[in-house]
Order: structure tokens, then C-alpha cells, then sequence
């Protein structure tokens, strides 16, 4: 019974995932949404992520195993911030 | 299969009733003249449940060199309509289809005629809203600054030079001497002079594609007090100067950017430094080959007749406004699908083609 719970529960957090809004720095044209959505879709468990010059934001869905940290990372690989 | 509905519309700009002999009439106008039919396929079916919207850059008049004569559109969107309204009253084709639609094609035809743009440099009158116009070009934008390096070496170059025109001469003959052309650039490449001065800091010259290049001229020559603007463009057709600017039937991949400047004696002058570095290139030639030297000579004043003008919005809105903010130039279709900018190079999930075709005359 233990394991069945253990089993739905992390099921669920893969199902249910997680959206996160970030602010991105550094964007200085509408190309440079296309690296910044590149590098976050390349963090393993990001299912989507819609980037947006204007507003410098980020909207991304992902599943609980993605952390702001290594979303961080993947952008700032890129050349931008995001927090 | 869904019905299609297709929405047809031509529309005839006013030159139409002008006929080619009648809009270049002297012998030496026709000599350089040339026509081509253009035609822009665009095929977005790939995001049908999703809404896609589209902004295409159209040519525009140029007094001497370049008439649209005729445009016509097909397509399957929920509403299309050409339109200028915006700050650089830049010629634009606007296309929208909603989610519904699973077919989501456009057809754009045009016919425009070309030719040959060679500065004469005699002094000539120009009127004074020419004038008060032109003064629009010496401001700096988000990516054309005037102050700071760029202030800083257009002022070492143009030194104590007080004659505009040959301290625009100067600023020409600098950017053809520092630069060279990086084939590994996206596109026409990013426009920004910072990123091309923080280049040759670093590696002592600087790399970069037309809208590289001319875009430092344009903040070098604005920083000297010489009005000055990029012309975003595509090469439509053969060139009788070299293989380097021509172009085939598929023009899709063959934007170029080009640059003018204003002298308050002589009017708007075409300029191009970026092709020089590109048929030193391709040419596998040297700067201070006599032929480099002959071209870089005639760039200095001449536009072909085989490369079409587009526009000279930098830094900008569109309109309808867009999703993502202002674009900062205007020389390839501009698309959001749901709100989020469709990469125009990748031809996976965008399908576009632009084929030219030289017409009689």
C-alpha cells in the first residue's frame, strides 16, 4: 500500500507540473527570445516556456523536479539572467 | 479536408498607370533601368490551431530609383491589408488568421522597377522639409548610439576635417579598412556598432554582415553630425559588377543592408561598404587591390539596379502593434505565433519563399 502511495505521489509531481514567471536581463532585441526559450527548454523537465521582449519575462511550465537554480544556470549559459 | 476560403485582393499602387518608358524616360534612364516580379509564398499551416500573426516588409517609392508598380495578395487569412502607419512610414503587409484556420497561406505579388542610383555629386537645391526631415536621422536609437566609442573614434577619424561630405568619406574608407566579413553571422547580422567597436578593441578589427557595418557607419557619420541611415534591402536579381552581389531566381536568403547619408548640398547619397568586404572576400582579393580600390570608389555614391530598398526603420513599433515590443530593423517577415516570435531562419516550423524574375521591359 506504501509503495502504491509513493508510486501516485510522484506521479502527481510529474503531472502536475510547476509555472514559474522569471524576469530576464540582458534581452536587447525580440531575437534574443528565441536563445533565452532554447535554454530553458534544454533543462530537463521544462515542458514549455513562452519568452517575451517587451515585458523581460519568462513564463515557463515545468515539473517540481526543475529548480530556479538550474534554470539560472541554462540562461546565464546563454549570456542572459533570470531570477 | 476543411474548405478552404480564400480571401483575394489586389491592390494597384497609384504608378501603375505609369508605363516603364514613361517613368524613365531619357536613353541613359532606360540603359540602367530593370523589372522584376517578385512573389512571397508563406505557408504557416504547421501552427494551425494556433493564432499567427504576420508583418512582411514592402518595398518602397524611391524618387530615381525604385517604383513599386503593382502589388496583389492572396490568402486564407482572417484579415490582410497593406499599411505604412507607422513612425518610419515603412511599407508593410499585414496578415492574421485566428486559431481556426488549418490553411494558413499567403501570396504576395509584386512588380517593381529599378535602376540605377549613381550620385552625380554636383550641388543641387534642396528644399527645406528635405532638410528639417533629413535632421531626424542624426538622433541616436536603442541600437545606434552617438556617444561614448562611437563618439570617440567617428572624432579620431573625421579629426579636423570640417567638409561633411569628406568626412563621410573618411568614415567609409575607415569601416572598409577595420572590418571584414564573418560568414558565421546570422542573417545580416545584429546592427549593433558597440558590439562591432568592443570587436576591434579586442581583436583589433571587427567582423560582422551588412547591417553590421552599416549600421557603425550610419552612428559614426550621425556622431560627426552628418544625417545618416541604414536601407534595409534584398538583391533581386544578376549583377553586372560582380557574382559577389548577385542574385538567383530563390531570393529568400538574399537580404542585404545597405546605408545613405545627407549632405544639405547634394541630398540623400547611396553608400554601401558593406559589399566591399564582401567581395574581398569572395573575390578572394586585397584591399588595396585596384579592383577592391575601383568598387570601393564607386560604392561610395551607386546602388545597382539588381538590389530592392525596403525600408530604413530602426528601432521601432509596427503596426498593428505586436506582442514582443519594438523591432530593431525590418529587412525579413516578422512573425508571432501565439504571441511568441517565429524564428524566420528556421525553416522547420516556418515555411517562406521569395522568388524574383526579371520581367521585359
Amino acid at each position: 500500500m506504501g509503495r502504491i502511495i509513493v508510486s501516485v505521489l510522484l506521479l502527481s509531481s510529474l503531472v502536475y507540473g510547476r509555472e514559474w514567471k522569471l524576469h530576464i536581463g540582458g534581452m536587447h532585441c525580440i531575437a534574443c527570445t528565441l536563445a533565452v526559450k532554447k535554454s530553458l527548454l534544454s533543462v530537463e523537465g521544462v515542458q514549455e516556456a513562452k519568452v517575451n521582449f517587451k515585458n523581460e519575462t519568462a513564463l515557463v511550465n515545468a515539473n517540481e523536479k526543475v529548480s530556479l537554480k538550474m534554470m539560472q544556470n541554462a540562461v546565464a549559459q546563454t549570456g542572459y539572467t533570470a531570477y | 479536408m476543411h474548405r478552404r476560403e480564400f480571401i483575394k485582393k489586389t491592390a494597384l499602387s497609384g504608378a501603375i498607370c505609369l508605363t516603364p518608358s514613361s517613368l524613365f524616360s531619357s536613353e541613359k534612364m532606360k540603359s540602367t533601368m530593370a523589372l522584376y516580379d517578385i512573389q512571397w509564398k508563406f505557408d504557416l499551416t504547421a501552427h494551425s490551431a494556433k493564432e499567427c500573426v504576420l508583418w512582411i516588409p514592402l518595398p518602397s517609392d524611391i524618387s530615381g530609383f525604385q517604383t513599386l508598380l503593382q502589388i496583389g495578395a492572396e490568402s486564407t487569412a482572417t484579415k490582410h491589408f497593406q499599411t505604412a502607419h507607422n513612425h518610419y512610414e515603412s511599407a508593410t503587409y499585414y496578415c492574421y488568421w485566428d486559431k481556426n484556420g488549418t490553411n494558413k497561406l499567403l501570396d504576395l505579388s509584386m512588380k517593381v522597377a529599378l535602376r540605377d542610383r549613381q550620385c552625380d555629386f554636383k550641388r543641387t537645391r534642396i528644399c527645406p522639409d528635405t532638410r528639417q526631415e533629413a535632421q531626424e536621422f542624426l538622433a541616436p536609437s536603442a541600437h545606434i548610439p552617438t556617444d561614448g566609442a562611437v563618439a570617440k573614434i567617428s572624432k579620431k577619424i573625421v579629426a579636423n576635417e570640417k567638409d561633411p561630405l569628406k568626412k563621410a568619406r573618411k568614415i567609409y574608407d575607415w569601416i572598409i579598412v577595420n572590418s571584414y566579413r564573418d560568414e558565421s553571422v546570422h542573417g545580416c547580422g545584429e546592427g549593433s556598432p558597440n558590439a562591432m567597436l568592443g570587436q576591434l578593441e579586442r581583436d583589433g578589427r571587427m567582423g560582422g554582415k551588412c547591417l553590421d557595418m552599416s549600421a557603425l557607419c550610419v552612428a559614426l557619420m550621425r556622431a560627426s553630425n552628418i544625417p545618416a541611415r541604414e536601407v534595409l534591402g534584398i538583391r533581386v536579381g544578376p549583377s553586372a559588377l560582380s557574382p559577389s552581389f548577385s542574385a538567383k531566381e530563390d531570393i529568400t536568403k538574399s537580404q542585404h543592408c545597405k546605408m545613405e547619408f545627407f549632405i544639405e548640398t547634394i541630398g540623400w547619397i547611396p553608400c554601401d561598404p558593406a559589399d566591399i568586404t564582401k567581395l574581398i572576400l569572395k573575390e578572394g582579393i586585397e584591399k588595396t587591390s585596384p579592383r577592391a580600390q575601383e568598387l570601393a570608389n564607386k560604392f561610395f555614391g551607386f546602388w545597382e539596379n539588381n538590389w530592392m530598398a525596403l525600408n530604413h526603420a530602426r528601432d521601432f513599433d509596427l503596426y498593428p502593434l505586436n506582442t514582443q515590443g519594438s523591432l530593431d530593423s525590418f529587412g525579413y517577415p516578422y512573425t508571432e505565433v501565439d504571441g511568441e516570435y517565429l524564428d524566420p531562419f528556421d525553416p522547420s516550423n516556418y515555411r517562406y519563399t521569395i522568388l524574383s524574375k526579371k520581367a521585359a521591359l
